[in-house]
């Protein structure tokens, strides 16, 4: 299994620009050598555009770029550089000049950048940018899905389309909210969930094993964001075994329930979460108060493969007032991630594909170990005490498959 | 704005939480029984004709050993109601107890608190009696568990049943004492 995660990892952990993504590969067929920018052949020399990485040069487009002195410059720009450019940021912008030279320019002197050479200015303020690659190239698949990246905050603007799966990890959410009409199906092994996003901060889940629903679960969860950088987030989960009654009437009915709050630092991309709250079990005890922390990470590393990382430890604050180590168990995973995307249109049920032939669902494969430590005790009958040793026993299960398929519904996020 | 979170962050995370969990639980080491261990902190209860309570006093400094440490896990049974025969392990524990699961928790096939007979047996009612008519002592049954609570401390309870009979045949027991000692034991 590590070997073929492994293998995955060399497969998918591609620059964005040259893994096998539909929005690039179609732009690239256009622009594909040097002589296709402006129907010319470049120059041979240290700055050419011949000696330019595959990768920039698969993307580059004939641009217009308007100075802050008014003078207007045309050439060619990394489709990249364009969608990274603002005129805040720190990392210049590449022009590569019909010449065949490339001039750098601080993205500050930039007032504005237009797509073709025979483009107007007239029509556009001052910091932004025209790119409609619908009508100058033959329109990538995917092209019209997820547009607003380019004018999302969020975003860091690296991928070709918004990450629709930002709002949990394996299975613990993340604070990112799912927004109003935006939702999931997931289906892990046999256990089955839905989310969807009641508003922009309201999301609801809930799932339940299947075929037969021996355990389900409810849930919710409220989150926003508070600045640039930062998502907060709190709810609840509450798991039922349906047919306890059945079995015992001394089988508790609600035997899981969870309260959590979390805050996750990072855009949709790269995000890392830090949640922690109160987990009531009566599975292992009579009723035991349990504090979790989890702690994920997210890292997308290309359009369509990311890296999830999610693990909790549980804490019996208890055993700290007997001196004991409050230490019970932990969950750890490792998962690659294959992104689907949303539709920029609502859709809510039928199709596997976008509206542009690009899969709606997201696959996640990966291995989870489960620990946990039992001290040692002893039963003194005679002062009817129980005696815990400092030493522990540690069973880890695992690491165990991880296989999760989720189908996005709902419209792309929105800015 | 540059974000700061790789790829090696996120892998990062997961390990260091992983190798965390796992450094959060300390394994036993049968090594940690080597040494002499001394016994006090007695708490008993007794059948109400066998009164005991003055016997198991602090002052009887009862020591133990457990011998090699590498047979801990030797779960080889013991049995014999001859005490001359347990207590010729006092300094050999681990020659009638063994840790079935290999960790801090140990059971012995007889109660340990016999391997000292003889320091505490004076006054034990059974042997008053076979004092006074002869009658035959015998370990009819019994065990010990002990926990490891740490390195240097040791809980056990002893589980006994010590009878006097009038012969070996019949079984006639004309005194029992059956009952539970518990102690702490400290690594001297």
């Amino acid at each position: 299994m590590i070997v073929l995660l492994c293998s995955m990892l060399v497969a998918f952990g591609q620059n964005p620009e040259l893994v096998d993504d539909d929005t690039v590969s179609k732009i690239d067929s256009s622009t594909d050598s040097p002589e296709n920018l402006d129907g010319k052949q470049v120059e041979e020399g240290e700055d050419t555009v011949e000696n330019k990485d595959v990768s920039e040069i698969a993307a580059l487009l004939p641009v217009s770029l308007r100075l802050v002195n008014g003078i207007v410059l045309t050439g060619s720009m990394n489709l990249q550089d364009i969608v990274r450019w603002s005129p805040t940021s720190d990392a210049p912008v590449s022009l590569f000049l019909e010449s065949g030279t490339t001039q750098s320019i601080d993205a500050s002197q930039v007032d504005a950048i237009v797509q073709g050479h025979d483009a107007s200015f007239d029509d556009m303020d001052s910091s932004t940018k025209r790119i409609d690659v619908e009508e100058s190239q033959e329109a990538p698949a995917g092209a019209n899905d997820d547009v607003a990246k380019l004018e999302n905050p969020s975003v860091s603007g690296e991928f070709s389309f918004i990450n629709p799966a930002a709002s949990r990890y394996l299975y613990a959410p993340s604070s990112i909210p799912l927004q109003q009409g935006q939702g999931y199906v997931s289906q892990k092994i046999l256990f089955t969930s839905l989310a969807f996003g009641v508003t922009d901060n309201v999301t609801l889940l809930m799932g339940t094993l299947v075929p037969i629903p021996l355990i389900s679960v409810v849930g919710g969860k409220y989150a926003r964001q508070i600045n640039s950088d930062w998502h907060v987030a709190a709810g609840a989960e509450v798991f039922f075994l349906p047919f306890a009654n059945t079995v015992s009437s001394n089988v508790p009915s609600a035997p899981l329930s969870i309260g959590f709050v979390s805050a996750t630092y990072g855009d949709l991309d790269s995000h890392i979460t830090f949640a922690t709250g109160v987990m009531y079990e009566q599975i292992f005890s009579n009723g035991n108060v349990v504090h979790p922390i989890m702690i994920a990470g997210h890292k997308r590393m290309s359009d369509r493969l990311a890296v999830v990382t999610e693990n909790w430890v549980l804490l019996n604050p208890d055993s700290l007032a007997e001196q004991r180590s409050p230490y019970v168990g932990s969950i750890s995973s490792l998962a690659f991630r294959l992104v689907g995307r949303r539709d920029q249109t609502y859709q809510v049920f039928g199709q596997l594909i976008t509206d542009n032939g690009y899969p709606r669902y997201t696959w996640d494969f990966g291995l989870v170990v489960v620990s946990t430590s039992i001290p040692s005790t002893l039963y003194d009958p005679v002062t009817d005490t129980t005696h815990y040793s400092l030493y522990s026993d540690v069973f880890n299960v695992g690491p165990m498959p991880w296989i999760d398929y989720t189908w996005h519904f709902g419209p792309a996020r929105q800015p | 704005m540059k974000r700061t979170i790789n790829m090696t962050t996120t892998m990062k995370v997961g390990f260091v939480t992983l190798c965390a969990s796992i450094a959060c639980s300390t394994p036993f080491e049968s090594s940690v029984s080597q040494g002499v261990w001394v016994e006090s902190d007695y708490q008993v209860s007794f059948n109400q004709a066998c009164p005991v309570d003055s016997i198991f006093q602090d002052t009887l400094q009862l020591q133990y050993g457990f011998g090699d440490s590498s047979s801990y896990e030797d779960t080889g049974g013991f049995y014999s109601t001859s005490i001359d025969a347990i207590q010729t392990y006092r300094e050999d524990l681990w020659g009638i107890c063994s840790s079935r699961d290999a960790n801090a928790m140990f059971e012995c096939d007889v109660p340990v608190i016999l391997t000292h007979y003889d320091a505490w047996k004076e006054t034990f009612p059974v042997e008053v009696t076979s004092a006074e008519t002869g009658c035959i002592v015998s370990a009819e049954y019994g065990y010990s568990e002990g926990l490891f609570i740490d390195e240097s401390t040791i809980r056990l309870v002893n589980y006994l049943e010590v009878v006097c009979y009038t012969d070996s045949e019949s079984y006639n027991s004309l005194r029992t004492c059956s009952g539970t000692i518990s102690s702490l034991w400290t690594k001297q």
